[in-house]
This record gives structure tokens, C-alpha cells and sequence, in this order.
């Protein structure tokens, strides 16, 4: 091959420098399929050298450089239409002539395209002249009628807060009532809530000597006297005892720990309990739970008695069985200390009143529920009151209505501004026109819906149901994005990313979702075309592809 | 990883004012729960001396799984009574049928409650339906489970109960939420198509769970297996009668208290076999041991009933073995001797094996009967020394009286809510073999453990539980546990710094292997004893002992049983790109595009299970690959393969003509009576699995592969057998339950180790007769068992991006390796997760160094071309999967290799260097071939130093650098992200290409060039071979086999002896004629020669070394010598 070149001639002694200066080479060596520059220039027709590059003149077409490693592999390249890549084996014909003519035709093509494209871009840029006079004069009057209704709005606040102050008199003397009404009826509250616990001290006791009664018959009793009664009492309680598997440990722990340490022990919660006996709201929710666990025990209670008494009543006395009988007998003591409890229940309710006590307690909750609940507008008192308060509720009514109608006012002008003063809306504001405008594509199981600088979707086709893909970002080498859309599960916020190719139409050609939740668009559309003059200029004039520089061989 | 929380996202609880209370209903969604400590009244109180007194009601109208698992966690929740901390707890009650609609449940909670949880009927039903997918679309989470709260009472309790409420509830939904999400989805292993919400969400749970508890309950231990349990117990028994067994320092040889003895006089040698009859003391039924002897010294022991009540199955042989096993090589009858000896009133039989090569002995003891291998009277392996052996005869079914509750599992046993009954009754058997001298053993894949197997009983520096064979579907696997995993290999290796020997234990049904080390007091010092004790479930006791002594040996041995690796077709040494899923046409092109626009080479572009026409396979989607063959066309004009995924089920649809045919010809696997199809489910949801143990079936299934049945494939179109363990979803362990039956009445039990295996075979014959003449196949195959390297390669399982998984990756394919599976890998960068670029760059430098070489993804992961991660980290990546492609002819040089002596292609340091005790338990650093040492960077801290041991008295040269080192050394590198450490041992010669192509399909033509890595005492020797690559031409000797060897400052290439005179290698030498050396490199000359003298076909000439780059220990470049491949010539250096 001949070197025609200004690079590749020899110098004065015959030799090559490697184009980065780094060797100098007997010019012999150049092309001759061994690589010996560093950065792979004395092999620009060889595959020798990986980082080198192979030139086609393409004749016809348009040169094309190849890197090195497509350099007699076997396969003709579609960049060297020439064929000259596989010079060794000649196996690629010349196509150049026949394939620029095809590029020709279609360029033509492409050209009428691009020229239809420009022309409605420039219609687009003289329509986006109009539209923003258009919208500075209704920016201009929006401000006006703004300044109006701030004025009004003033007025109508002015009003609504005279009349809020009257109001809030009245409640502070309300509260004054409630906290009168709390303070008068706190001990009744106190007492209640002291009765209770003593109840629930008590109903644990209760719970806790049928539990070890049954834990006892469980563990000691003789399976080999297979009584049924024995049986039965055995899976009931295990029913119980798997439900409440702690129930049995702590009960054990209360018998463990002696009667000392229990009176301790319920010393100690009665004292923690005692800190709420300050305040009325706090001892009545203390009430509440008690009321709760009280009913919680008793259930507990019923249950268990009930497993025991049917044991009583249906044990087989004939056998032997030590540990039955002491459970019979236990339980027997049980009833006869319950009763005891039961009365003495009864002697504290009659010494402290606690029918009295309860009365009050529950008359008083429903007046201060009534007092804090209630509306201060339902609070009738008087015509006076009523009054008043239709009028405290005219001037709300107008405040409200002025403050809508302000900021209303005030958003649109703040729309308008961000428009038309702090929009990109692309080199001579050719988006203002088509802003909004929603371009659709049918893929068949979605539509997916792009509308321009604003937001892009996917609809379902089976039940319309829309996945919100982003909203507009920003532009990225002329094309759009659109972020922070819906959120994957354990993926990103969905978003789209939108390419535009020139045509005087807005299309979205294809979407794809390459990975999860991020999809591309192609899209085309008039504002990805040249301006007109340049367009309308020659063909022949534009030069399309980069020229290659002409290491030529 | 961090813990990813499934609760991530608020949901907002509608509050609803009605007159004096507060009703807040919180309805739940299944994954979605968050309570917003709402501030209504202002202070919240701190009420926690109350709130455990406060009963909530969990109210269960479903009766199913969500019920029972949320119930119980809440109730657990009580248990915490009384600690002071918990105080602030309310007390979850269980509601006994006291309320009959939501609505009652509200109702009561109004008036009287503080809160309920109401399990809605239907739900656990509906979760279910809708992860199979069937009403994904329609189903609403949120429908699940409710939450009654109220703040009636006191709206201030509300908040606190609230509170403390919310995140009892939190931890239920969790714990159900992964209890039950790992069952269906890891066993049904989380590819199900599960839409939307349930989708991802799932694989958060699934991401943070699985790396830390992956085995959950849905895969067994130990102490689920029925038959291990019988045969520990057996141990036991063992033990009592001769506690000497189980301290850990024996005396010589323990008299084992085993109840299995020889019965006199039943012994008899009868041509190259040894026969005794062998019985338990108690049940008297009589064993038949036979001794086989192999010409090359390998042992075969085989036991079963004399009588069997039924046959037991022994067709794995016909699997596994060369032959069939019809033809193992049986050692001259005349070349043994049999001596009869009484030894402390014992009798013991020797068998005496002379030949040519070597000398050996079996020396069998008749009460109790062992046996032991004896190299040069030296005992290297003892089977039943430890009196491990029990044979489960087969025995008539008793009435179901005398069975009893089969405490046993002999006739019975279950495992969640699966029963497997058992017709054939327990067949299991076990025998301890004990290797005599041996600290480390090595093998049994695949586990994700360390290469030197640990002891089993031992939790602290081993494990609490047997290595496990049963072949499984483990997404995300655990690390360093010895769980069953997708394929196994029953070979075990022992080495010590004299011998190396192996144990094979020919067995396809659940095998355990439990390990043990011990000490025995010898005349000069203790003697290392590693006892090793296998259990199996059926079958007929098969195992071949493998005497060495060094590694060829043992690898010759045992190669020449389950035959060696063939050469794989060429280009699939090459880089192979993968992805779940690329998304269609368009995109394989685009990437492939983008790969030749980057200039990084690869050489197959993979489709998973998405490409098919609703997951039936053979065909295609056409929406989104709406023409496979001008994809294909293009693709192969690149230099490129297609690969496509096929997985073993069958959707069950009769418009689909595979299921149709195979449903008319019950080529199925069938149910346990054989009376139906075996139903399962996986990708396509309703499936049947081809039964190819009916060789029928198999051949059909074959067919499917031909170009004329699977439409639209090319000759171009390569496969990929995935899910073949077979992973059913949702059956037990995620597998076929064992007594489902496949032809000849065989249950799975017997040969479920096998399926995979069969799988591939079938693929490979198929797709060995879609051409003719013949090309070599490629598959890749997920399930694996010995003999599985004849079909192709085996990836080790869906990994994880972490690089844990990659230190992982580096034992995995090296145990393969030593079982004889040479062509593994792991996916490259971790199938689940988001590698960061480091450890994707770091695994690239790993993988290109792993036989196969492939990168994959799951579905939602982010897209991980080289290109999607910008400089520095591009350029890093294309150097890494050039140097593959540069290093591509020293690769199908060691497969070459492989092909005949069955050498591992990756191996252990200790392989290489066997005298060396310092490397026997070393993995950070691994041969390639025996030239290469990789020493991977394996650690997220690029700042860490890396510990590499130079062994042997040889320098070793830094592959890039040229850098010595002269061994024995040690020495500490810290690497940047663009360098690895590759080393090369002095003396060898390694063939390169140099020239970077698009796929290895370019290269073929290309030059070579050669490093001779001089030796300590200037010489140095290496091989080339070359062939087309795709044909099976070589056999006839279409091939170039050089041998360089480089001594007294001279370079010779000379044909090696395999090479064949035929008229194909003409054609082929003519066809290699312009193939040639570009360069030759010296590395580690000690002259500085200055002119090199070529002879080649009798002409000479000279070629002068010049740029002044030929100092001592520098490299030096003998430029462009144009020697041809194919010809013997010569290089002199002056």
C-alpha cells in the first residue's frame, strides 16, 4: 500500500517517529503487521497494534475509521464499505458507491423532513413571541386585582380577630369551670380508683391460687388412674396455659415470694399508682384500666373455677389420687377465702359509699366530657351567645373567602412570573407554545403519556389506572427529563428520560425500561430541529458526518 | 448489608371524629405498617405503670398460616410480663370464638376494649394466590389484617397503647412476613412472578433476611432427616459397647465394637474380585461385600443384601461410570494373592495386588469385618475401623400395629406439612472410611465452605452438623455452612506431604457426610487420623478407593471412572454477558452494539426466562423478539453466540405442543402412587418435569433441540439448563418429594442427585445431533453431580453482590475443580443486589481467572455494563476481560490438558506444591494450570494487605510488572483498584494473543506471542495447542499440539507426541499456515544476548535484539521472528 500521507513519509535517514514522538522506527516498519509504536501509529493499515486506527477512503461514501482490532477479522465492517479492512483475504467487495447513493437518497429524504421540521419550529419560536405578550398583559392586570384583594383581605382579618378575643374570654371562664368541677370531684375519684385496686390485688390472688391449684394437678396428679375428669381438666387448662404461657410463671413467683414481700410489692404499686391520685384526668385513666383488667380477671377467674368445680363434681373418688384430692380441697378453701374477699369487698364499699362515690364519678366525667367537647359555637347559654357567635362565624366566613381569593390571585402571579421569568423554556422560548402538550404511545399492555414540561405517565391499558413516570427536570443534552415519579418498591422513584430526533411532528417513537423504574423515550418533534437558514442552505453544504482527518494510505 | 425495613413506607390512618370518642381504625396492610404517635391532646403521659394491664384481643377468623404465626409471636410477647422494661406492654389476648364478624370486634372495642387484631377469613388463601400470581392484580394487601384501636376510654391512653401496641404488631407482621414469605418464595425460590407491590417488596425482605438466615425452617437439618437420625443412633449404640471409639486419641488400630461380622469361611477370591459374606449379630440377614480390584490400584467396595427382598437401586453406575462401568479396567487375576492369617485370634485376609507399576494390599478382619488399604504396609484408608458400617435390609412392611408411631421414620416421616411414606421401607446405610495419616481432606461439592473440609462435631472451629448432599435450590445461600446447595459430587480427596488419595462414593440419593479428626499414638509420634462417616438413604453401598500417591495418579484413577472433561467448544472460554432479563431484541442488539462501540470483547449474549412465549420454552415472545433469527444472524456476523435459557419444567397446557407430547408418551415424572403426572409448580406456575431416566423420554426431550422442532434457533444458538435440581415451588425444600416414582418404578429418593445431571445430558445430545457433522456442545447447567462435566459447564447458584459471596466464589470453583467439575464459575458481580463498581471491578479480576467466566443479574437490579460506570472504572473492567481474551490460548491449553489426564484446571496451592504443609489449608492464593498464581483482591478496604506465599525452590515472575521474587518468600501487597496480582512460576512458557478482538471468533487467525519465564537455572518449557474450536476434528487429528521448550540459550518448538499424522491435520496445518509467532518475550535471562538466530525449514536468519531492552532481568523482546505454528523450528540466542 502506499503511503500518501504528510505523516507517513520517511525522514531524512529513512526513518518513521511515532506520531506521539516516543520511537523512531526504520520506515520499513511501518504497516508491516508488528506493532512497535507505543501508542500504535506506525500500523495505521494493520491490526498489529491495539490502540491504533485503520482509515477507509470509502470512496463514494463517507470515510471511516476503524479501530484496529476490525482490521482483517473476517467480517467486512459496515464502516468500511470499501472493503479495504480485510485486505488480506479481499473477501469484502467495494459497496461505497452503491450504499452513498442509498445514504444520498435517504438524506434527501431526511433533508425535506428536517426542512418541514424547521419551518414549524419557527412558527412555534413566532407563536411563543405572541403568547408572551399575551401573558404579560394578564400578569400585569392579575397584580392589579392582587393589590385589591390584599386590601380586603386585611379588613376581613381585622374583624374576625376582634370578634376571637371576645370569644376567647368566654372559654377562659369556661376552663375556670372545668378545672373547678375537676378539683371538687377529685377524691370521689381518688377513692374510687383505691377501691379498685384493692379489688384487683385481691382478684389476682384469686387468679393466682386456682392457676397453682392447676398446676399442681397438672404436674402431680397419677396418669395411671386415668380418670376422665383428670383428663379433661388437664387439656383445658393446657388450652389456657398456651395462651397465656407467662400467666403460670408469675403466678408461682407471687406464692414464691411470701406473704411479706407481696404486701411489699402491692405497697410499692400502690404507691406508683398513688402519683396519679394528683390530677383528674390521670386517676380516671387509671380508672378506665382498672375497670379493664378487673373484667380481664374475672374472665380468668370464671374460666378457672370452672375447670376446678368440674373437677370436684366429676373426679372418681374410688381412686387414690393424693394430688386431685388436695386440689379438691384447695379449692374448697378457694371458694370459702373467695367469699371472705367477696365480703370483704363488700364491708369497704358500704364504709366508703362507693354506689355514692361511683355516682358522682360518673356524673362528673360526663359534664366535664361535655364541657371539653363541645363547640364553643354549640355552646348555648343565651341569645346574647347565640348571637355572637353567628356573627363570630360571618367574620370567619369572610376571612376564609378573602384569603382564597388573595392567594388565588397571588399563585397565578407567581405562575406567571416563574413562566415567564425563571422557565427554560428553550432557545427562544420555542417550548412556551407546546408547553403541556401531551404526546401518547400504545405499547400494548400501557400508553405511555409524556406532556412536555410538565409530567410523564404510564396508563394501564386493562383499567386506566395511571403510574406517575415524573415530573419535568430539566433538559439533558436536548432531550427532557422527568423525576421523582411514583416510587418503586425497594427501587427508585420512577423517572423518563426523553431523546428527540427532528420532524415537524411530536411523536414518542418507543419507550423502554432498560432497568427498573427508569425508562427512555424516543420521542421527535420540531424544537430538535436546525433554525431554518441553516437548513435551507444546500445539502451539499452541511457537513453531516465529522470529517476524518486523511491519514490516508 | 443493611437490614432493609419491609415497613419503610407511613400509612396514614384515617381518624375519624364521631361525638364524645375517638375511633381510630387502623387498617393494615400486610407489609405496611407505621403508627404515627399522633398528638392530640397534647401531653402524651407517661402511663406506663398501667399499660400492661391493658388487654388487646387478636381475634382469628382466617384459621391459617398468618393466623397461627401472628398469634404466637403476639402471644410471646407476653411472656415479657414481668420484666421492669416491658412494663409499658399491653397483654395480647387470644379470643376463643367470642365474636363472629369484623363488626362485632369494632363494636366491642367502641364500648368496651382497648384494641384488637382481626385476622380477616380468607387471608393467609388470598396472600397465596395472589404470590402465585393468579390474582396479583387484583389483590388488595390492605384486606389482610385490621386493627381495631380506641381511644374511647381516655384518649390519652390511647397514644400510650398505642405505642406500645404498634410495634408488638410490627415484629408479628415481620416475623409472619418473612416466616412465610421465605417459605413461598426462597423454596419456590423468589423468581415467582409476583406483581407490583408484593414484587419488591418481598426482595427487600428477602435482600436483608436471606444473607442472615437464609436455611431458614424451610430446609432441614439434621434432625429432620429420619435415616441420619437412625444411623446416629446406631453410633451410639457403638459407642456404649466400646467407649474407646469416641476418644479422640485411639490406640493403634481400636477394636470396633461393631456387631457386623465376616461369617467364617465365606471368603474366596474369585478372579479379580474378593467375596465375603457379611452379618449383623442380631438380625443374621447375610451382606454380600465384594472387593473389586482395578488395574491402576483404585478398590472398589460394594455391599447389599445377598437376598434382597427387592432390588435396590444400582443404575447410578450407568450414569456415572466410563462405560457404563461395564469396562473399569479390572486388574489380572494372576497379578493377586490371597493369604489367610489368624492375628491375636482374629482372622484377617490379605489381598496382595503386584504389578508392574505398584505394589498394595487389602487386608480385610473378619469380626468385626473391616477393611483396610495399605500402601507399601502402611494403612492409608480403613473402612469400618470405627465400626460405623449398618445396612438397613430391606424387610416386609409390619402391620400397621407393630409399627407403631414410627418414631424411627422408617415406613414414615414428615417435614412441615409434608408426609413422605415410604412403601420400600428403610434401605439407608452408612460406613465410616478413615484416612490414615490425613489432616486435611478437600472436596464433596458444592458447599459454601472453606476448601479443607472441617470437622462436623465441633461448633466452635467447625460445624454442628454433616456436610449434606441432596441437591437444592438455596437462593442467597449462607456462607460457610454445609447446607446442600444446587449440585454435588461425592469425591473426597486426602493429601498429605507424601500422598494423596481419594474416596468416591458412587451414590445418587441424600448423602451425609460427617467429618472428625483424631490422634493416634504411634511408635514416633501421633498420628493425624481424619475419620470421616457417610450416610445414604438407598441405593447399594459403591465406593472406590483411590490410592495415588500423587495428584496425576489420583486423578488418572479417578478420570478414568467418571471419564474426564472434554474440550469445550472455544468460544465458550470467552466472556459470556448475562442478565435476567435483556429486555428484547432491540436491546441484545443495542448492548452488543455498545460493547463493539466501547471495544470490549465478549463472546456469548445470554436470555433468561423472559425471552419465551409465557415460560414455554423452545419458543419465543415474539412481541419483544419479533425476528430471533436476523437477531441470531446478526449477533454471529459480530463474532457472537446467542445463548438461551431451557429450564427442565414443562408448562402444563395442551395447546403447547412439548407438554402435549410429552403428556401422550407419559414421559413425566409421576405421582407416588405412579398413577398420574406429578404436578408442580415453577416458572409457567403448573408444570410436569420430564422423567429422563426413560430413555424414551430422554431422546424426545433431545429432539426438542434439534433446529427442525425448536423454532427460530440457529446453529448459533447455545443453551442453558437452569433450575434442574428440579426447583419446585412450594414442595418440600423446594424439590420433588422423594417418593414421587420415575421410570422402572425407581422413587425419587433414589436418584434425585442425578435429575440435574440427566437434564444436561439429555441437552447435550440433543444439541450434539442438531448438525452434521457434529459440533461441540455448550451448555451450562445450575444442578450438578459427578459425570455432569461430560455435558458442559455449572455456575455455583444464584450468589450474592457482597463480597463475601466473592471469597466464596474462590472455594466454590476450586472444590469443583478438585471433584473433577472443571468448567465453573460464579456469576460475576453477584446475581442478587447492586455490586458497587469496586467489587465489581475486583470480581471481573476474579472471574476472568475462574474457567467460566460469565456476568449475571437479577431482574431488579441495576443494569451493570462496563460502560454505565465511566472512567477510571470502564477502562479497568475492558482490561480485565482483555487479559481473558489475550491469556484465551493458555486456557484451552489446560482444557486441553484436562481432556486427557483429568487434572483440575484451577487447583488449590497444595496441589501444585503437595510437600508444602504451609499450603495445605491456604485459598487466597490458587493456581491456574501449574504456571499461574492468582492472588485475588478479595476485600472492600483497598488499603488491606494481601499475603502472598511464594512457594517452592523456583523465582516467580509479576505477570505484569516482570518483577521477581525468589521462593521460598513471603511477601505483603497493597493493590490499587486497576491491579491485581498475578504471578508466574519460572520455567514456564505461556502462548498469548495479543491482538484484541471483538469475540475469540476473530482471533483465530491471529499471531501469537510467547513468554518464556526463565527458570533459576535458565531453562524453561510450556505448551500450545490449537484447534477450530467447534468440530470434533481434533479426534482424528485436526489439530496443533506444540511443545516449547527453551534450555541452553536456545527456544525450540517441537510437535508434541499426541500429535497424529493424518490427513486432517494436514488440512488443518494448512489451514493454520499463515498463523505464526509476532514476538517472543524473554523474561529473567541472566546473559545479555544481542542477535537471535532463526532456523526454520531449513533456512536461517537473524534477527538483532535491539532497542538496547535485553539487560539481565529485564524483559526482552525478540521482535516479529515470524515462526510459524505448525513447523518445528528454533531460536538461538547469542
Amino acid at each position: 500500500m502506499l503511503v500518501r500521507s504528510s505523516k507517513y513519509v520517511p525522514d531524512a535517514s529513512g526513518n518513521f517517529v511515532c506520531l506521539d514522538g516516543s520511537l523512531t522506527i526504520p520506515f520499513a516498519r511501518v504497516n508491516d503487521d508488528y506493532c512497535d509504536c507505543p501508542d500504535g501509529s506506525d500500523e495505521p493499515g494493520t491490526s498489529a497494534c491495539n490502540n491504533g486506527s485503520f482509515y477507509c477512503a470509502n470512496r463514494g461514501h463517507i470515510p471511516a475509521r476503524i479501530p484496529s482490532s476490525k482490521v482483517n477479522n473476517g467480517v467486512c465492517d459496515p464502516e468500511c464499505c470499501d472493503g479495504t479492512d480485510e485486505y488480506e483475504s479481499k473477501a469484502c467487495p467495494d459497496r461505497c458507491l452503491e450504499l452513498g447513493e442509498k445514504v444520498r437518497e435517504e438524506e434527501r429524504v431526511l433533508a425535506l423532513l428536517r426542512g418541514r421540521g424547521a419551518r414549524r419550529k419557527a412558527e412555534l419560536v413566532a407563536r411563543a413571541r405572541e403568547l408572551r405578550g399575551e401573558k404579560l398583559e394578564e400578569l400585569a392586570q392579575k397584580e392589579a386585582l392582587l393589590k385589591e384583594a390584599e386590601a380586603t383581605f386585611l379588613r376581613a382579618e381585622e374583624l374576625k380577630d376582634a370578634l376571637e378575643e371576645r370569644e376567647a374570654e368566654r372559654t377562659r371562664a369556661r376552663e375556670g369551670r372545668v378545672s373547678e368541677l375537676r378539683e371538687s370531684r377529685l377524691p370521689d375519684l381518688v377513692a374510687y380508683r383505691r377501691f379498685l385496686s384493692r379489688e384487683l390485688h385481691r382478684m389476682r390472688a384469686h387468679r393466682d391460687s386456682l392457676i397453682l391449684l392447676l398446676r399442681s394437678v397438672r404436674t402431680g396428679h397419677n396418669p395411671e388412674y386415668n380418670d376422665a375428669a383428670v383428663s379433661r381438666l388437664i387439656e383445658e387448662y393446657a388450652v389456657f396455659t398456651e395462651a397465656y404461657p407467662y400467666l403460670e410463671a408469675a403466678a408461682a413467683e407471687n406464692a414464691a415470694e411470701g406473704s411479706k414481700a407481696r404486701v411489699e410489692r402491692e405497697a410499692a404499686m400502690d404507691r406508683d399508682e398513688g402519683a396519679d391520685d394528683v390530677d383528674f384526668e390521670r386517676c380516671r385513666a387509671a380508672i378506665d384500666i382498672f375497670v379493664n383488667e378487673r373484667e380481664t380477671l374475672s374472665e380468668d377467674v370464671a374460666t378457672l373455677s370452672l375447670l376446678l368445680a368440674a373437677l370436684r363434681d366429676g373426679y372418681n373418688k374410688n381412686y387414690h389420687d393424693l394430688e386431685v384430692k388436695a386440689a379438691v380441697v384447695g379449692f374448697a378453701d378457694y371458694e370459702a377465702a373467695r367469699e371472705r374477699d367477696l365480703a370483704q369487698g363488700e364491708t369497704e364499699s358500704r364504709e366508703i359509699g362507693i354506689d355514692g362515690v361511683r355516682q358522682r364519678v360518673a356524673e362528673a366525667t360526663a359534664a366535664l366530657d361535655a364541657l371539653v367537647e363541645a363547640p364553643p359555637q354549640a355552646d348555648h347559654e343565651s341569645a346574647t351567645d347565640a348571637d355572637d357567635g353567628k356573627e363570630l362565624a360571618d367574620a370567619r366566613s369572610a376571612y376564609w373567602s378573602a384569603q382564597s381569593t388573595k392567594s388565588s390571585l397571588s399563585s397565578d402571579v407567581s405562575d406567571l412570573k416563574a413562566l415567564l421569568y425563571d422557565t427554560d423554556l428553550g432557545p427562544h422560548d420555542v417550548y412556551l407554545a407546546v408547553k403541556g402538550e401531551c404526546v401518547s404511545l400504545d405499547t400494548g399492555e400501557y400508553t405511555y403519556e409524556v406532556c412536555l414540561l410538565d409530567r410523564a405517565s404510564q396508563i394501564s391499558n386493562k383499567d386506566q389506572s395511571r403510574q406517575d413516570l415524573g415530573s419535568f427536570a430539566g433538559f439533558t443534552d436536548g432531550g427532557h427529563r422527568y423525576e421523582g415519579g411514583a416510587k418503586c418498591w425497594n427501587g427508585p422513584e420512577r423517572s423518563l428520560k426523553a431523546s428527540f430526533a427532528c420532524s415537524d411532528e411530536i411523536t414518542v417513537l418507543g419507550i423502554t425500561e432498560p432497568e427498573k423504574c427508569e425508562y427512555i423515550a424516543r420521542m421527535t418533534g420540531p424544537f430538535a430541529c436546525d433554525d431554518v437558514a441553516a437548513v435551507e442552505a444546500p445539502v451539499e453544504q452541511q457537513p453531516r458526518v465529522k470529517s476524518v482527518e486523511h491519514d490516508e494510505l | 448489608m443493611g437490614r432493609i425495613s419491609i415497613f419503610a413506607t407511613a400509612f396514614r390512618p384515617s381518624l375519624k371524629k364521631c361525638g364524645l370518642y375517638y375511633l381510630r381504625v387502623m387498617v393494615i396492610s400486610l407489609l405496611t405498617i407505621s403508627v404515627p404517635l399522633c398528638i392530640l391532646h397534647g401531653t402524651v403521659y407517661k402511663r406506663t405503670t398501667y399499660t400492661y394491664r391493658a388487654a388487646l384481643k387478636i381475634v382469628d377468623f382466617d384459621h391459617g398460616t398468618i393466623g397461627a404465626q401472628i398469634s404466637q409471636t403476639l402471644l410471646m410477647q407476653n411472656n415479657q410480663y414481668r420484666s421492669v422494661e416491658k412494663k409499658s406492654r399491653p397483654v395480647w389476648r387470644q379470643s376463643f370464638g367470642e365474636f363472629r364478624s369484623a363488626e362485632e370486634v369494632q363494636q366491642w372495642v367502641r364500648l368496651h376494649g382497648w384494641g384488637a387484631l382481626v385476622i380477616n377469613a380468607g387471608a393467609s388463601e388470598q396472600l397465596e394466590r395472589a404470590l402465585q400470581g393468579a390474582e396479583s392484580e387484583t389483590h388488595n394487601p390492605k384486606a389482610l389484617v385490621t386493627f381495631f384501636l380506641s381511644a374511647g376510654h381516655q384518649p390519652i391512653m390511647y397514644q400510650v397503647i398505642e405505642s406500645a401496641a404498634a410495634p408488638d404488631v410490627n415484629k408479628a407482621m415481620q416475623t409472619f412476613a418473612v416466616g412465610f414469605l421465605l417459605n413461598m418464595i426462597i423454596k419456590s425460590p423468589f423468581h415467582t412472578r409476583v406483581n407490583g407491590l408484593f414484587h419488591t417488596a418481598i426482595s427487600a425482605v428477602l435482600l436483608s433476611q436471606v444473607a442472615q438466615a437464609a436455611p431458614s425452617d424451610d430446609f432441614k437439618t439434621t434432625e429432620n432427616i429420619a435415616f441420619y437420625l437412625r444411623h446416629q443412633a446406631f453410633t451410639e449404640t457403638i459407642l456404649q459397647a466400646d467407649p474407646a471409639l469416641s476418644q479422640e486419641n485411639s490406640g493403634e488400630m481400636p477394636h470396633a465394637a461393631s456387631p457386623y461380622t465376616v461369617v467364617s469361611d465365606s471368603v474366596y477370591l474369585n478372579g479379580h474380585t474378593l467375596v465375603a459374606t457379611v452379618q449383623h449379630d442380631s438380625t443374621k440377614v447375610p451382606l454380600r461385600v465384594e472387593v473389586i480390584f482395578l488395574k491402576n490400584g483404585t478398590v472398589r467396595v460394594r455391599a447389599q443384601e445377598e437376598n434382597p427382598l427387592l432390588p435396590r437401586y444400582d443404575d447410578t453406575q450407568k450414569y456415572v461410570l466410563r462405560g457404563e462401568g461395564n469396562n473399569l479396567g479390572y486388574a489380572l487375576a494372576s497379578d493377586l494373592k490371597h493369604y489367610r492369617e489368624l492375628v491375636d485370634g482374629v482372622k484377617v485376609h490379605t489381598v496382595r495386588y503386584t504389578n508392574e507399576h505398584s505394589a498394595f494390599s487389602v487386608r480385610i478382619t473378619e469380626d468385626p469385618w473391616s477393611l483396610t488399604y495399605l500402601e507399601n504396609n502402611k494403612p492409608i484408608i480403613e473402612l469400618n475401623s470405627k465400626g460405623r458400617f449398618h445396612l438397613e435390609h430391606l424387610r416386609p412392611k409390619p402391620d400397621p400395629e407393630t409399627i407403631g408411631d414410627d418414631v424411627s421414620g422408617e415406613w414414615k416421616e414428615t417435614f412441615l406439612p409434608f408426609t413422605d411414606s415410604k412403601t420400600r421401607g428403610p434401605e439407608s446405610f452408612g460406613m465410616d472410611i478413615n484416612f490414615i495419616g490425613f489432616e486435611h481432606v478437600y472436596g464433596i461439592p458444592g458447599h459454601a465452605t472453606p476448601l479443607s473440609l472441617k470437622t462436623t462435631n465441633n461448633e466452635k472451629d467447625g460445624y454442628n452438623m454433616p456436610y449434606r448432599l441432596w441437591n437444592l435450590d438455596v437462593f442467597g445461600y449462607e456462607l460457610d455452612d454445609p447446607i446442600s446447595l444446587y449440585g454435588s459430587i461425592p469425591f473426597m480427596v486426602a493429601h498429605n506431604i507424601d500422598t494423596t488419595v481419594g474416596v468416591f462414593w458412587l451414590n445418587a440419593a441424600e448423602t451425609l457426610v460427617d467429618i472428625t479428626r483424631e490422634k493416634r499414638s504411634n511408635v514416633d509420634n501421633d498420628l493425624p487420623v481424619v475419620n470421616t462417616h457417610w450416610v445414604s438413604e438407598a441405593g447399594v453401598m459403591d465406593v472406590f478407593l483411590m490410592p495415588g500417591p500423587s495428584v496425576a495418579d489420583l486423578y488418572r484413577q479417578y478420570t478414568s471412572l467418571i471419564e474426564p472433561t472434554p474440550l469445550p467448544r472455544e468460544f465458550a472460554l470467552g466472556y459470556h454477558m448475562c442478565r435476567w432479563s435483556y429486555l428484547d431484541q432491540e436491546d441484545v442488539l443495542t448492548v452488543s452494539e455498545k460493547m463493539h462501540e466501547h471495544d470490549i470483547p465478549y463472546d456469548a449474549i445470554w436470555l433468561d426466562i423472559d425471552y419465551t412465549d409465557g415460560m414455554r420454552y423452545f419458543t419465543w415472545d415474539y412481541s419483544k423478539f419479533p425476528d430471533p433469527v436476523a437477531m441470531q444472524k446478526q449477533l454471529a456476523h459480530d463474532g457472537h453466540k446467542l445463548v438461551t435459557i431451557i429450564d427442565p419444567h414443562v408448562k402444563r397446557d395442551s395447546s403447547y405442543r412439548v407438554w402435549k407430547e410429552g403428556n401422550e408418551n407419559g414421559y413425566f415424572i409421576k405421582n407416588n402412587t405412579s398413577t398420574k403426572n406429578y404436578d408442580g409448580w415453577c416458572w409457567p406456575k403448573e408444570s410436569n418435569w420430564v422423567d429422563y431416566l426413560n430413555p424414551e423420554a430422554s431422546k424426545w426431550y433431545s429432539k426438542q433441540y434439534h433446529l427442525d422442532k425448536y423454532l427460530d434457533s440457529t446453529a448459533d444458538l447455545f443453551i442453558w439448563n437452569d433450575m434442574n435440581e428440579p426447583s419446585i415451588f412450594r414442595m418440600p425444600e423446594g424439590t420433588a418429594e422423594k417418593n414421587t416414582k420415575h421410570y422402572g418404578d425407581w422413587e425419587h429418593r433414589q436418584v434425585h442427585n442425578l435429575y440435574g445431571m440427566l437434564n444436561h445430558r439429555a441437552t447435550f445430545e440433543g444439541m450434539l445431533t442438531r448438525e452434521s457433522p457434529r459440533k461441540r456442545p455448550f451448555i451450562l447447567s445450575r444442578s450438578y453431580f459427578a459425570g455432569s462435566q461430560r455435558y458442559g459447564a455449572i455456575w455455583t447458584g444464584d450468589n450474592i453482590a457482597d463480597w463475601g459471596y466473592m471469597r466464596a466464589a474462590v472455594q466454590m470453583v476450586l472444590s469443583n475443580n478438585i471433584a473433577g467439575m472443571h468448567f465453573s464459575g460464579a456469576d460475576v458481580g453477584g446475581f442478587v443486589g447492586n455490586p458497587e463498581p469496586e467489587l465489581l471491578i475486583r470480581w471481573y479480576q476474579l472471574g476472568i481467572w475462574h474457567p467460566f467466566f460469565r456476568t449475571h443479574s437479577k431482574k431488579d437490579t441495576k443494569r451493570r455494563e462496563p460502560w454505565l460506570f465511566g472512567e477510571p472504572y470502564l477502562s479497568i473492567m475492558r482490561k480485565a476481560i482483555c487479559e481473558r481474551y489475550r491469556m484465551l490460548p493458555y486456557w484451552y491449553t489446560l482444557f486441553r490438558e484436562a481432556s486427557l489426564t483429568g487434572m483440575p484446571i484451577v487447583r488449590p496451592m497444595w496441589m501444585e506444591f503437595p510437600k508444602d504443609l504451609d499450603l495445605f489449608a491456604k485459598e487466597n492464593t490458587f493456581m491456574v494450570g501449574s504456571s499461574i498464581m492468582v492472588a485475588p483482591s478479595l476485600d472492600s478496604d483497598l488499603t488491606k494487605p494481601i499475603d502472598v506465599t511464594f512457594p517452592s525452590q523456583e523465582n516467580w515472575y509479576n505477570m505484569y510488572t516482570h518483577a521477581s521474587y525468589f521462593a521460598p518468600i513471603k511477601r505483603r501487597f497493597v493493590t490499587d483498584l486497576a491491579q491485581t496480582l498475578v504471578y508466574v512460576r519460572g520455567g514456564s512458557i505461556i502462548p498469548t494473543r495479543e491482538r484484541q478482538r471483538r469475540s475469540s471468533a476473530f482471533m483465530k487467525q491471529d499471531p501469537f506471542t510467547l513468554y518464556v519465564y526463565v527458570s533459576r537455572n535458565d531453562t524453561a518449557s510450556g505448551k500450545l495447542y490449537i484447534d477450530d474450536g467447534e468440530s470434533y476434528d481434533y479426534e482424528k487429528g485436526a489439530f496443533i499440539e506444540r511443545e516449547f521448550v527453551y534450555a541452553e540459550d536456545k527456544l525450540i518448538s517441537r510437535s508434541s507426541p499426541f500429535t497424529m499424522e493424518s490427513a486432517e491435520h494436514k488440512a488443518f496445518l494448512d489451514k493454520m499456515n499463515n498463523v505464526c509467532i509476532e514476538r517472543v518475550v524473554m523474561i529473567g535471562l541472566t546473559s545479555q544476548p544481542t542477535v537471535a538466530i532463526i532456523r526454520e525449514n531449513g533456512a536461517e536468519r537473524e534477527i538483532l535484539l535491539e532497542y538496547g531492552n535485553c539487560r539481565t532481568g529485564s524483559k526482552c523482546v525478540i521482535r516479529d521472528p515470524t515462526v510459524c505454528i505448525g513447523n518445528d523450528w528454533e531460536i538461538a540466542l547469542n
